[in-house]
């Protein structure tokens, strides 16, 4: 059918939706019409009284109903009705079980809550790329082979001026900022960063300026550049900063610009809110530097922006020739060795850096692809289990079905039914999962950065988390309907039906469909049990695990001497000081020092 | 059509031919259904005997489709009765149909004329 003629009908169609009542009518009044002129004529012809006339000619006309049920077809989006009508009955039929209705929404909210969790932190921390134009050119550098992302100072000033294959490379490097503020020092997180970082990303400063390669050099002027939020928190909503002074680390810093809320530096999920050249890292480490460290001290990662026209992997073979050239520079110790190999046993290579950088990629990546994969299994688990529960039911449901088939209903048509109840049950219970989801991110946020206030996790959903909700509910909408719709609709019930034989004999050889449908979700179960058997069991090892020490009336407390101006002698004065006042206090037994808690890492 | 086992099997018609002798009917100007039905039944010598269940569904259908229009008029017994008319696409579609079908019997005639 040409489209302009669709389109006509579409229109007719829908006129035909509201002018309802007037077509009934006009149905009404064409039969009554028709049979009159029937009547008149078989009076005529076969010369029969008008009452008789009546009943031969309601005899021949047949089932009034019937045809004017044909009749209104033409003029309805049939789907969509007979959609429409499916939903109301399936409301109705879900209604009057309850309790079924409550389980069947309660697994699989739970089902599709946990995949859409879990997916939002795979999306969040695997893969969204970062707030950039032309992400896909970005990278991130290590020393292969292997997982090397840390760079040393002389290595990646070597590089940033050897290479030619990225318009820009940069360098930055975490650090905890002991910000002067009103009400005394605080640690704001932020960066040190080399001069191109900011005109890699391509993202313009809010105001001022941001920082360039003339920034980034040793005995520079200490500027910095400020997030909006820093700006906001210190200074006041929107105030003008450029030009004002910071104090960080003891040293006077001058504001040179501002960056935008939406600006995510390389480390997406680092919350870095203050900015300053790398070469300044002396001024802020002091009494130590890591720059004077050279290269015994790896401290920064390094990216960069692959030059338009460049492929990644051409930008890879650059770095694999150039390699050699800059590392015998950098490093003259020919037994000098990183990962147990030597110069020549390393080069450089670029990945994609879309994502940015962040440690808990590297930590949680594989975890998460299990947790991922767990999740799908739950879904699985739920969604079969859902489906031989509808089974079950629609055994009880046998003689409904089977006067809809004797009232003359095709099997594609009762089918159609029995997958939109089941899909109005997946979408209730889909919708209730989307709903619980934000919770239980939260708990999963709450687990991976376990309460490190500097991390930034932006978990508000995308397209590709609702494009995956809406697959993984459309999957278990199929999964759920479709063998209990099969099985109920099978030639099997309409045989029965027929023949009025006893079902005796039929049910006690299980179709092939249903026992793979119990051996499928059997499998699953025991594949889910066995996992989390195991991961208790791992829990459990660590829990139970013996210490080496009685942790029974042992207090902890954190002390930090790192920034005060004390000479080292001082500073020893004060800890014999502390252990003396606290070792005279009434209940202390002991007092001791560690720069390092036992069992203080992660478990 | 034919949903009835007692009914004459000759009245049954081939899957679309109805539209198209109803667009025949229609080409002399604007009948009411019962007046389709009786043409049809006339010009096939009483052959042609037209249910009403496939009769009126198919007007309607050929309605949407824009092949006919319909109208409220009076019929020859002064009573209100729907007319229904052939628009300029119905004409079309007849045109077709009749060709085709005319391709097909001939066809059809020449395969069962075989030895």
């Amino acid at each position: 059918m040409p489209f302009s003629e669709h389109f006509r009908q579409t229109l007719t169609r829908l006129r035909a939706l509201f002018l309802r009542k007037q077509l009934e009518q006009d149905l009404d009044e064409e039969l009554a019409f028709h049979r009159s002129m029937r009547e008149s004529q078989i009076q005529q012809d076969d010369r029969l009284p008008p009452e008789a006339a009546h009943i031969v000619a309601s005899r021949t006309i047949g089932s009034e109903a019937k045809w004017k049920d044909y009749c209104r077809d033409a003029w309805r989006f049939n789907w969509l009705e007979e959609f429409l009508q499916d939903l109301r009955y399936g409301v109705r039929t879900l209604r009057k079980s309850p309790s079924f209705t409550a389980v069947a929404l309660l697994t699989l909210a739970l089902a599709v809550g946990a995949n859409t969790a879990v997916f939002s932190l795979v999306n969040t921390l695997l893969l969204r790329p970062l707030n950039s134009p032309e992400s896909n050119r970005l990278a991130l550098l290590r020393l292969a082979p292997g997982e090397g992302y840390s760079f040393s100072y002389p290595l990646f000033r070597q590089l940033e001026h050897d290479q030619q294959a990225f318009s820009e490379v940069f360098a930055f490097g975490g650090h905890g900022f002991h910000v002067q503020g009103v009400g005394g020092v605080e640690e704001v997180s932020g960066s040190m960063v080399s001069g191109s970082f900011f005109a890699a990303f391509r993202v313009p400063p809010e105001a001022g300026r941001y920082l360039i390669p003339s920034d980034d050099v040793q005995g520079g002027a200490p500027v910095v550049v400020v997030s909006s939020r820093f700006r906001d928190r210190f200074f006041g909503h929107g105030a003008t900063v450029v030009g004002r002074h910071v104090v960080l680390d003891r040293v006077d810093f001058t504001i040179v610009g501002v960056m935008p809320a939406h600006f995510q530096g390389a480390e997406p999920l680092s919350r870095r809110e203050l900015y300053i050249p790398l070469a300044l890292e002396p001024l802020v480490d002091a009494p130590f530097s890591s720059i004077a460290g050279g290269i015994h001290s790896w401290w920064m990662r390094v990216g960069g922006r692959v030059r338009p026209g460049v492929s990644m992997e051409a930008a890879n073979q650059w770095l694999r020739r150039g390699s050699s050239n800059i590392l015998h520079r950098v490093i003259q110790d020919p037994k000098w060795t990183f990962n147990n190999r030597t110069r020549d046993q390393i080069y450089l290579a670029a990945d994609a850096g879309a994502g940015g950088y962040s440690y808990l990629r590297f930590r949680f990546r594989r975890s998460l692809i299990v947790l991922m994969g767990l999740v799908l299994v739950v879904l699985l688990v739920a969604s079969l289990n859902l489906a031989s529960l509808l089974l079950a039911r629609s055994a009880t449901r046998e003689r409904e079905l089977a006067t809809r088939f004797a009232l003359g209903a095709s099997r594609s048509r009762v089918m159609r039914q029995l997958l939109t109840e089941s899909l109005l049950l997946t979408c209730c219970g889909a919708g209730l999962g989307v709903a619980m989801s934000p919770a239980l991110v939260r708990v999963l946020v709450a687990y991976l950065s376990q309460s490190d206030l500097t991390l930034a996790f932006d978990t508000t959903p995308d397209w590709r988390v609702l494009a995956f909700t809406a697959i993984v509910s459309i999957v278990a909408a199929v999964i759920t309907g479709l063998t209990p719709a099969l099985r109920s609709t099978g030639r099997d019930l309409r045989d029965k039906m027929r023949d009025h034989r006893s079902s005796v004999n039929e049910s006690a050889r299980t179709p092939l469909g249903l026992r793979v449908l119990l051996g499928s979700e059997i499998a699953c179960a025991l594949v889910l049990v066995t996992g989390a058997a195991l991961l208790a069991q791992s829990l459990f090892r660590i829990q139970s695990a013996p210490l080496g020490f009685n942790p029974v009336d042992v207090t902890v407390h954190a002390l930090s001497l790192q920034k005060s101006t004390r000479t080292p002698q001082a500073k020893i004065a004060l800890y014999h000081d502390l252990q003396a006042q606290l070792s005279g206090g009434s209940g202390t037994k002991f007092v001791s020092f560690a720069s390092v808690l036992p069992v203080s890492g992660s478990v | 059509m034919g949903k009835n086992p007692e009914r004459d099997k000759s009245s049954d018609l081939l899957p679309g031919t109805l539209e198209m002798l109803i667009l025949k009917a229609l080409q002399r100007g604007p009948l009411h259904g019962y007046g389709v039905a009786e043409w049809i039944h006339r010009a096939s010598s009483e052959a042609l005997s037209v249910e009403e269940g496939a009769l009126y569904p198919a007007l309607h259908r050929l309605e949407v489709k824009g092949y006919v229009s319909s109208e409220w008029g009076e019929s020859e017994n002064n009573r209100r009765a729907k007319f229904y008319q052939m628009t300029r696409a119905g004409q079309k579609q007849l045109t077709q149909e009749a060709e085709r079908w005319e391709r097909i019997s001939s066809v059809i005639g020449q395969v069962m004329q075989t030895a």
